[in-house]
């Protein structure tokens, strides 16, 4: 049972993330993998504070504005330059999130990382943590629905699908890519608080490559523009590999195995779905 | 004068596409620019709507200077323009690539999320310009199931939907069938007595010839001539240009 | 100034190195318009096949090289018959392309971390010191920039004198008119391919026996190649040689003065300032 709703209480956090991420990417056209280092971002900032003696809840606002700010940062150079481009940007980002929470060492503790952290008082039960998740999930996705719902929503498809007539029918497009990635941040900001309070202790580990591969392969293989599709996709691709954790795999191969299973995953969904499984749009067509 | 021209100069690397071009284009009137291909009418084209920023000159339309707006700002000061190859929000219906072009406070984030929101808000405005301009489809159709002269009729429909006090119109009869170029010639005619101001570019003097005000000739990226249909037509240089150049 | 010459020497093997990395990028972009990421794949399966072939298998050096030249490229021409080409039948264009190469990258590196496991090796190599003046290098160092460099001019000499250089400038200047020419792109390409892949497993072998083999090098790889590209101008001979010269130079600095921690971030932060005022890189249109 105790392992039940650790699985469940993680895999919120990632759908949080993920659904998060398919605004900008599914709907905007945006292709950032910037998602795993806002997510540290976030983590980091709530650590930081809750183990300074702040709450939980003032933590998780800091973490929500923390990305969002770095998010809008991040999403300036969106308005000049090639989409291609930015996605390159997007992932030197990661390395220098990395190298900041690796070498800032007097507020990061390096490597080793922050332990220690606290849940919010009333939530120290693992069962009451989880709920709260959940809630936080549910939350996210009422909020992200109604967004992309809405003729905001058809907005942000309208810069993905044809960028320049988009701005030829009076849409202001750098500002809607800018808003689509700062509405993700946000989100994914206060996953990272959550990140943070339920694995109690966090390091650059927890925050590298074989997570932004498994982000970017849910929303692709889920598919496009789709929530449905990013929560099937999520779901699909953290259980195949849940079961391993009971054989005796080396954990050496267990990492490549994934990373090789999303990759090869994602790759053939390119070559041979684009809309993924029940994705409304592909990229770069 | 709607949109007055002065002095446009525009270079792509050590080409000089457009040099030194002045025009202006009347309110209610259809204006053609005509010109050999690579005599700059499309990258005039723009520079007007504001895709291309000018090295040189000024744009003033409706006596504002908007040679410094970006182009999302020019249409929404007025400026709709359709495209030589026709480009579509390919993964919506035509409903919905309509209302984008319809709706102007759809980047304001929060009034969205709270506003009640209804697809079919703005059906009969889109059924009414689409009857207009004789583009028959269901609304609910995927835009890729389009063939090309639907295509060409949902990108004016798209322009005239899109709230607009010039119409800049990219070759509108290319490649189309016979039938559906004498529906838009009639349908240039209807658009003008609507009190329309339409600047179009086009290769097919036929055409021009039976809906132009007025027509501007361009030859390497500046205007060589300008005048009536009739007048311009017979001028010898204008032929030259189009015939002697090897 | 002796530290500053120091610290040129130091830059020079990954000078060596990622000119011939970002190289191939660089020009495969502008002949195919792709951002071939996953040429880091190439870089890191070339040490680590040259290391099965001489330590495992117990080879000579000279065929280990030339067995792992020869498995690079297949690799390299695979990915582009099998990926890209297909994608370039559809219609892709730079994203699609963009998602396909990171997962080409990431599922090699997968692949040789299953294959060759993650923790890094190190070649039993080491050569003479030198000494000029103060500075210190070893003779592979002086071998590296020399392969390097050669490697350069015959590339250079490639492209301005041969028909396949022609037709590869035509091509990236205007594809469809270098069709109507009657350049057969679609064999360029491959060429492209093949060419960039041998520059990259090159320059992995080079980077296995100064430095070590990680599977981590290929994403790494991938990243500074592209850095080097964009800042020098991607498309361009010269902003390729700038960029990487730049890059591995400004890295070594910061390793002598703040740390190797920090080389990957403040390269980055070169990149984002770059691409913010002057995409075009140092060679390229202020676009």
């Amino acid at each position: 049972m105790g392992y039940f709703i650790y699985l469940v209480t993680l895999i919120a956090i990632y759908m949080m993330v993920i659904i998060s991420y398919a605004v900008p990417v599914g709907w905007t056209g945006l292709l950032t993998l910037g998602h795993i280092s806002l997510l540290a971002v976030g983590a980091y900032t709530a650590a930081i504070l809750m183990t300074h003696g702040v709450s939980f809840w003032f933590g998780l606002l800091a973490a929500a504005l923390a990305a969002g700010g770095v998010s809008f940062l991040l999403a300036l150079p969106a308005r000049r330059i090639k989409e291609d481009y930015f996605t390159l940007i997007t992932i030197g980002f990661i390395f220098v999130v990395n190298a900041v929470i690796v070498n800032w060492t007097s507020v990061t503790k390096g490597p080793f990382g922050i332990t220690g952290i606290e849940r919010p008082s009333g939530f120290e039960d693992p069962f009451a943590f989880m709920a709260l998740t959940v809630l936080a999930l549910l939350f996210t996705a009422f909020f992200l629905q109604r967004v992309v719902n809405s003729p905001f929503g058809r907005a942000l498809e309208s810069v993905r699908d044809d960028d320049l007539v988009a701005e030829s029918l009076g849409k202001p497009v750098a500002k809607l890519r800018i808003v689509s990635l700062v509405t993700a941040g946000v989100f994914v900001g206060v996953a990272g608080a959550f990140v943070a309070a339920f694995l109690q202790f966090i390091n650059a580990q927890v925050f590298w490559l074989d997570n932004v591969i498994f982000i970017l392969a849910a929303i692709v293989v889920g598919g496009l523009a789709s929530f449905r599709g990013a929560v099937i996709g999520t779901l699909v691709l953290y259980l195949i590999f849940e079961p391993l954790r009971f054989l005796p795999f080396p954990p050496g191969l267990i990492g490549s195995l994934r990373l090789g299973t999303f990759s090869l995953l994602l790759l053939l969904v390119v070559l041979f779905r684009p809309k993924g499984i029940m994705g409304r749009a592909q990229l770069g067509e | 004068m709607i949109l007055d021209v002065k002095d446009l100069s525009k270079s792509f690397g050590g080409v000089r596409a457009v040099r030194a071009c002045g025009f202006n284009v009347s309110e209610g009137k259809i204006t053609a620019l005509i010109g050999p291909n690579g005599a700059g009418k499309t990258t005039i084209f723009d520079l007007v709507n504001g895709f291309l920023s000018a090295d040189e000159g000024r744009i003033f339309f409706r006596g504002y200077d908007i040679t410094n707006l970006s182009a999302w700002e020019r249409s929404r000061a007025g400026m709709s323009r359709t495209f030589q190859l026709s480009r579509l929000f390919k993964n919506l219906t035509l409903r919905e690539n309509f209302v984008l072009a319809i709706r102007q406070n759809d980047d304001k984030f929060w009034k969205m999320f709270f506003s009640k929101h209804d697809e079919h808000e703005f059906d009969s405005r889109i059924k009414e310009a689409m009857e207009f301009l004789g583009f028959k489809k269901e609304l609910g159709t995927k835009v890729t199931e389009l063939s090309y002269g639907e295509q060409k009729l949902f990108d004016l429909t798209r322009a005239y939907l899109n709230p607009h006090t010039m119409l800049l119109l990219d070759e509108p009869v290319a490649g189309v069938n016979p039938v559906l170029r004498e529906s838009l010639k009639k349908i240039m005619l209807k658009l003008k007595e609507r009190g329309e101001t339409i600047l179009l570019i086009e290769h097919d003097m036929d055409f021009v010839h039976a809906v132009a005000d007025r027509v501007i000739v361009l030859d390497q990226g500046s205007v060589l001539t300008e005048g009536e249909p009739e007048k311009v037509f017979h001028d010898g240089r204008v032929l030259e240009v189009y015939l002697g150049s090897a | 100034m002796p530290i500053f010459f120091q610290v040129i020497a130091n830059g020079l093997v990954t000078f060596a190195i990622y000119v011939l990395v970002a190289g191939g990028i660089s020009f495969l972009y502008a002949a195919t318009r792709i951002f071939h990421l996953a040429n880091g794949v190439v870089v890191l399966g070339a040490g680590y096949v040259f290391w099965w072939a001489w330590v495992w298998l117990g080879w000579h050096p000279a065929a280990a090289v030339v067995f792992s030249l020869v498995i690079s490229s297949a690799v390299g021409l695979l990915m582009n018959e099998f990926v890209y080409e297909p994608l370039r039948r559809r219609g892709t264009k730079g994203l699609g392309y963009l998602i396909a190469t990171l997962a080409l990258l990431i599922f090699g590196t997968a692949v040789v971390m299953a294959l060759f496991g993650a923790q890094p090796r190190t070649f039993d190599f080491q050569t003479a010191s030198l000494v000029f003046g103060g500075v210190y290098m070893t003779v592979f160092q002086l071998w590296a920039l020399m392969i390097s460099i050669l490697l350069l001019i015959v590339f250079f000499w490639i492209i301005r004198f041969t028909r396949f250089g022609k037709a590869l400038r035509a091509t990236a200047d205007n594809e469809t008119v270098a069709e109507v020419l009657g350049v057969d792109t679609k064999m360029l390409r491959r060429w492209a391919f093949l060419l960039a892949s041998l520059f990259a497993a090159v320059g992995g072998i080079l980077n296995g026996l100064e430095f070590n083999l990680d599977p981590n090098m290929g994403i790494i790889f991938a990243v500074r190649g592209f850095t080097a590209a964009v800042i020098g101008g991607v498309g361009s001979f010269g902003g390729a040689v700038i960029g990487s010269a730049l890059v591995s130079f400004l890295e070594q600095a910061i390793v002598w003065f703040l740390g190797a921690g920090w080389r990957n971030a403040i390269v980055f932060i070169l990149l984002f300032f770059f691409l913010l005022l002057r995409p075009g890189g140092i060679f390229g249109s202020k676009n």
